[in-house]
């Protein structure tokens, strides 16, 4: 048991590091980067912005004198080769400091002019960072759980402190919608399985095959025009993207349910395929042999059996719940982790995005394992090791 | 005993046969079916027979006066228009009665020749402009003296205490053309309710808006009267008139860009299922070769296959489809999109696959092949995937609506194709156009639901046809 939650939890940690050097390297090599700004920046606060976000490196005057020789060089175009000299400080008594490029690549800011004359440390460029030295420097971080700050608050807040911030709402949505979505699809299943063929089964088995052609962005707005513009029951204005709210149990009724009743199909069914496996099988037979009653065969015996299909499909399920609650949140505007997914993509948010995938996907692996764990409990057939 | 000769009634029939046979006696299936293939033929005639001759508007013409106009609202189509020779046009824009619209060709300074100088189009231009501009400039809400900014502070009637009367001082430009003053108000109150609604404006205003004349900038009339000028006098002749522009409708309304919903939600159809279609193809060319080689090649090769099967399926995989759309240039490119979501939906193909194959390889007629002689890679492509086949087509056409369902995803979280129905859905969802405008919602959600829905009874149906055992238990 140990030993495969250990080995389990290492192959976890591989499927990480393989998604988060994938993103990083997909974000890095994407067109466009995060200081592209309808107006363009001056080059010293760019660079200032590079260095905040540690993206850059800094070349600075080992010894005081003055500037010669300044490269002729257009900042973000001019392709230098490594090793070519940006510029000379020739101090008063001493040998000439070369200032060169340390590898292959552009300029974002020379900040000396001929003639200036500069302390010993001044800042003399910032030089992009090599993206693989980025990612080297960033990994060791990324292991401490420091992600950094993120660049579209221009520094103001760490990724963490947004996480902290939208991972709970996002987590209890998920968890009530799944929650509201067992509550209704269990006894459902459980229902139609054992009136197999009744009118009930049949009922059911067509609700959830209606229910599951009819995504969450149709069902969703269906539900806020009738309960919340039609009868009012639920506030609707704050439900704009700009003004969300999520602090009130009005505004978190519709999406989770909006989100749940996504899952009560697929829970039907599968509920309903165990029941069936389940009620035919030697066992049950030989409990009615026993003559114990309808009601102490499906509690005592058949329930366990019967959920065991759905309890392997919770984990690919919680995954496909997280996923699509990113259609739940931007529908009601809820301020959770969906919008800090797309947007910081889209702004090339490099830090955030790394920390989302990362939440993300730690989520998904747990629950994975969680599941798989809760199986053995639930079978004693199945066996990790 | 018997009789030696077989019975011709015992006719062997396919394994593909069968299962559509079954698939017949499935109604829902049967209706599904034809569903799916109506809603395929009108998405893939959209652009040759729905967009030009029956919704006339296209799915990217965007006017912004139109904007979510209820279901119902006529007007000009700019992309298709057409022209019913109603000879009251001709009498608006022969506004001298010489029973000609004259042109004369100028000339620069140079002695080149310069632009069409049409006196009476201009002023068909200017009153264009006038019916376009006449709600926002002369529309005033009850109680009020002065029209103001902004649509919700008015009535959206124009009575005569508001219209424009016959002076210089409101409206000098448009004096003597019939446009303002008791005339022009009773031109346009065509129910004779004394009140002018927009649909009156926009009934009247189209012997006044020619396209073509729109199209250019209001300022060239060249493409006008070189189009219907027959005989290059430079004038234009009853005979040659080609009439008022037809007013169309919008069936299902326009959303908030003017476009017209119906076009837009025949093209999404279309997109829809070529995504679908196209998508699975993919992830069954991958899933197919990718199990079929690790199932026949056994051993550690099919281990190690099967082990990264295993650890992708870990993976959230739509969170790398988003951040590829998110940081890919050309977003708008249905063959990123099909793809990308063919390249993440082929795990399941491939253990289904293998297990297949796996019980395949052994068997006597592949051993019969191996012992002809038959390479390896013509053993698993012309013997064991096709017999391999059967699940999979049961996995594929439940595959299609998911596909569908993840681009609608994509497009709705605004990192997908603009045609898509889940664009539109995005567009449509949110509170002031539910509660103002529901019909940029209603209808294509209904047409995602629609398409979703009967492909996946068929799917059920195909499933059920293909193994008659699983019937009822799933």
């Amino acid at each position: 048991m140990l030993r495969f939650i250990l080995g389990r939890l290492f192959s976890s940690l591989v499927v990480l590091w393989v998604l988060v050097t994938l993103s990083f390297f997909l974000m890095r090599f994407a067109p466009g980067g995060p200081f592209d700004a309808d107006k363009k920046l001056p080059a010293a606060v760019e660079a200032n912005k590079w260095m905040r976000f540690s993206m850059g490196v800094e070349l600075t005057a080992r010894v005081a004198g003055t500037i010669s020789q300044r490269a002729t060089v257009t900042e973000k175009v001019t392709e230098l080769a490594s090793g070519t000299t940006l510029a000379v400080i020739t101090p008063e008594s001493g040998p000439p400091q070369k200032i060169t490029m340390p590898f292959d690549g552009q300029v974002v800011a020379l900040k000396v002019n001929d003639g200036d004359k500069v302390e010993a440390g001044a800042s003399i460029a910032v030089i992009p960072k090599p993206v693989f030295r980025q990612y080297l420097d960033s990994i060791g971080a990324y292991l401490t759980l420091d992600f950094g700050v993120t660049i579209t608050s221009d520094g103001q807040r760490t990724v963490n402190e947004e996480l902290m911030r939208a991972l709970p709402i996002s987590l209890t949505l998920g968890g009530f919608a799944m929650f509201f979505a067992l509550l209704l699809g269990v006894p459902a299943g459980l229902i139609a399985g054992l009136r197999h063929n009744s009118w009930l089964d049949h009922s059911v088995m067509s609700a959830s095959m209606v229910g599951i052609s009819i995504p969450t962005m149709v069902s969703g707005p269906i539900l806020i025009s009738l309960f919340a513009l039609g009868l009012g029951w639920f506030p609707a204005q704050k439900w704009e993207a700009a003004t969300a709210d999520w602090s009130t149990w009005q505004h978190r009724v519709l999406p989770v349910i909006t989100l749940g009743l996504a899952y009560v199909p697929t829970i039907a069914r599968l509920t309903r395929g165990g029941m069936l496996e389940v009620i035919r099988s030697d066992w049950i037979r030989t409990a009615r042999a026993k003559g114990l009653t309808d009601g102490t065969i499906v509690r005592r015996h058949a329930m366990k059996g019967a959920i065991l299909p759905l309890v392997s499909w919770l984990g690919p399920g919680m995954a496909s719940i997280i996923t699509g609650s990113v259609v739940v949140e931007s529908l009601f505007g809820i301020p959770g982790l969906a919008e800090n997914f797309v947007k910081p993509a889209l702004n090339r948010d490099y830090p955030m995005v790394i920390g989302v995938v990362v939440v993300y996907a730690a989520i998904l692996v747990l629950l994975n394992l969680v599941v798989d764990i809760v199986y053995t409990f639930l079978d004693p057939r199945v066996s990790l090791d | 005993m018997g009789d030696p000769t077989p019975k011709t009634k015992d006719k062997g029939h396919s394994l593909g046969a069968d299962a559509w046979r079954r698939l017949k006696h499935n109604r829902l299936a049967m209706v599904s079916l034809v569903i799916i293939a109506t809603v395929t033929f009108v998405g893939y005639t959209a652009p040759l027979i729905w967009a030009p001759h029956v919704t006339h508007f296209s799915p990217t013409e965007q006017n912004q006066a139109l904007a979510n106009r209820a279901p119902g609202t006529r007007a000009v189509s700019v992309t298709y228009p057409t022209y019913d020779g109603d000879k009251a046009g001709f009498d608006v824009i022969d506004l001298d009665r010489d029973g000609v619209i004259a042109c004369a060709r100028t000339q620069w300074a140079d002695g080149t020749p310069g632009p069409l100088e049409c006196p009476e189009l201009r002023l068909v231009t200017l009153a264009a402009r006038f019916y376009d501009d006449l709600f926002a400039d002369f529309d005033v809400a009850r109680g009020d003296t002065e029209p103001m900014p902004g649509d919700t502070d008015r009535d959206d009637f124009i009575t005569w205490r508001e219209f424009p009367k016959d002076d210089a001082d409101v409206a000098s430009q448009f004096r003597g053309l019939g446009l303002t003053g008791p005339d022009g108000f009773r031109k346009l109150d065509i129910d004779g309710d004394n009140t002018i609604a927009r649909w009156e404006v926009v009934e009247r205003a189209r012997y006044v808006r020619y396209t073509s004349l729109e199209a250019s900038g209001a300022r060239s009339y060249e493409p006008f009267i070189l189009n219907h000028d027959k005989n290059r006098d430079l004038k234009l002749s009853l005979a040659e008139f080609p009439g008022a522009p037809v007013l169309h409708t919008f069936e299902l309304g326009t959303d908030n860009a003017g476009r017209d919903i119906l076009t837009r939600l025949l093209y999404g159809v279309r997109l829809s299922i070529t995504i679908g279609l196209l998508s699975t193809f993919v992830s069954l060319l991958i899933g197919v070769l990718y199990g079929a080689i690790a199932g026949y090649t056994g051993g550690r090769t099919d281990n190690i296959m099967m082990r990264i099967v295993d650890i992708m399926y870990g993976l959230p995989f739509m969170f790398l489809v988003i951040l590829i759309m998110a940081i890919v240039q050309d977003r708008d490119d249905p063959v990123t999109v099909f793809i990308l979501l063919g390249c993440v939906q082929w795990l399941t193909t491939a253990r289904v696959v293998r297990g297949q194959v796996l019980s395949l390889k052994n068997r006597e007629f592949i051993e019969a092949q191996r012992a002809l002689g038959a390479g390896r890679f013509n053993i698993v492509l012309k013997h064991l995937i096709p017999n391999a086949l059967g699940p999979v087509i049961v996995y594929a056409t439940l595959l299609v609506p998911a596909v569908i369902l993840e681009e609608a995803f994509l497009s709705f979280l605004g990192l997908g194709l603009s045609d898509s129905l889940g664009k539109m859905i995005a567009e449509g969802a949110n509170i002031t156009s539910l509660s103002a405008y529901p019909w940029q919602i209603v209808f294509p959600g209904l047409g995602l639901a629609v398409t979703l829905f009967a492909l996946n009874f068929l799917g059920d149906g195909v499933r059920d046809a293909m193994d008659p055992q699983l019937r009822g238990k799933k």
